[in-house]
């Protein structure tokens, strides 16, 4: 009889402990979001032409914005596959990377100077033309669209930067993150419940005027992506 | 009889809890996300070591920077004040929590957050105006540790092409996990 009674305290007690360290890992229940308040239809994004690269995978069954920013200028695909045989130095290694849980990116190319590449090598470059963000990267919209639900990339925050929760045209409640001061890449996560999205575009001060897309088409393009 | 199933119970109650203590001690090892707490690098901090190597392994991709070399000097700096002025920061080279954090902000997961993936896992890319990779960098989180994963051709020495530097006040690898 006392054996019985103790296992059953051991059990509670288990159960008991499993709570409270659950509670201080902060072990994460998959969100819920609301349901889309209407359907979008999705309509194939094409990819810009690559003759020398063939698709690996079928980028128009997945989910994709149905309205960009007009400054969009083109559309490219970059599947899981690429992604890892991509990786300098690992080719050798690539096939037995794993791709199930690698996400397919679509490269939104921006027009405009200050999306265009205008570095220069650091013994050209001059002081006035630094302090005036002459020198700066091309800048364009990626999406990348993770094959798994629920979780977000959580891991920007912080000095300079600004948290906040937007919630979208499609239904879905977004993680959205961008530098304090106005600069710095947006950065827009959510999730469907079947898949997680990661919308980013970088904003840079150039002697040409703002780069990337600002917040409210950026928050706009999230929210016309459907669900899946 | 009494004192022997006294002592399985308590036997019991130990292992248990020390299996369910097991999570929060790996949930305990994770790294920092933010990077906000990576040692300065620059002339206001360190000018070698694995937090250099992060940061110039970033600036390959960002500014075109070469070569991944552990040696922060005149070209880093330049490089680092560019990136620096077209994000509105303080323009003095010195890589602190803020422009860590601005660095870090434009580094993603190519693997669904939450789920483990062969290593390297993260990326910073570059297009160009066709939507193609135009420069990448590559970076590996592991349960414990940030590292800089040097592609070849962007390295130097000491620097090894497709070695992994842990995210260190010193150049050495990732740190493994307990």
């Amino acid at each position: 009889m006392n054996i019985y009674r103790n296992v059953t305290f051991v059990a509670v007690a288990g159960l008991v402990l499993l709570g409270t360290v659950g509670c201080a890992t902060g072990i994460n229940t998959r969100p819920t979001n609301d349901a889309a308040s209407g359907s979008v239809a999705a309509t194939a994004v094409d990819a810009a032409p690559q003759s020398s690269i063939r698709l690996s995978c079928d980028a128009s069954a997945l989910p994709q914005p149905t309205w960009t920013p007009p400054i969009v200028s083109a559309v490219a695909v970059e599947c899981p596959t690429d992604i890892v045989n991509g990786v300098p130095g690992q080719e050798a290694a690539a096939s037995t990377l794993a791709t199930s849980h690698v996400g397919t990116m679509i490269a939104y190319s921006l027009s405009g100077l200050a999306n265009q590449e205008t570095l220069q090598p650091a013994e050209a470059m001059t002081e006035a033309g630094i302090l005036s963000g002459h020198y700066h990267p091309a800048t364009a919209i990626q999406l990348i669209v993770y094959p798994d639900p629920g979780a977000i990339d959580t891991g920007v925050s912080g000095p300079g930067i600004t948290v906040s929760k937007v919630r979208l045209d499609n239904g879905f409640t977004a993680l959205v993150t961008q530098g304090s001061n106005g600069y710095g890449t947006i950065r827009i996560a959510w999730t469907d419940n079947v898949r997680s999205y990661l919308l980013m575009t970088t904003v840079m001060k150039t002697d040409s005027g703002p780069s990337g897309a600002n917040l409210a088409d950026m928050v706009r393009m999230a929210g016309s992506t459907p669900a899946s | 009889m009494q004192k022997r199933s006294g002592h399985i119970f308590l036997v019991a109650l130990f292992t248990l809890a020390m299996v369910m203590m097991t999570p929060a001690v790996a949930n305990a090892q994770q790294p920092n996300d933010s990077w906000s707490t990576n040692g300065k690098v620059g002339y206001c901090g360190q000018t070698s070591g694995g937090y250099v190597v992060a940061a110039q392994n970033y600036l390959w991709t960002s500014d075109a920077y070469l070569y991944v070399d552990n040696a922060w000097g005149s070209n880093s700096n330049a490089k680092m004040r560019a990136f620096q002025s077209r994000f509105g920061l303080t323009v003095d080279g010195c890589v602190g929590p803020a422009t860590w954090n601005t660095i870090r902000s434009t580094v993603y997961s190519v693997c669904s957050p939450g789920y483990a993936c062969s290593l390297p896992n993260f990326r910073v890319a570059l297009l160009n105006g066709s939507g193609q990779i135009a420069r990448q960098s590559w970076y590996s989180r592991t349960n414990c540790d940030w590292g800089s994963y040097i592609q070849s051709g962007i390295n130097a020495s000491p620097i090894s092409a497709g070695s992994t530097y842990g995210f260190s006040s010193s150049l050495v690898g990732v740190v493994s996990c307990v």
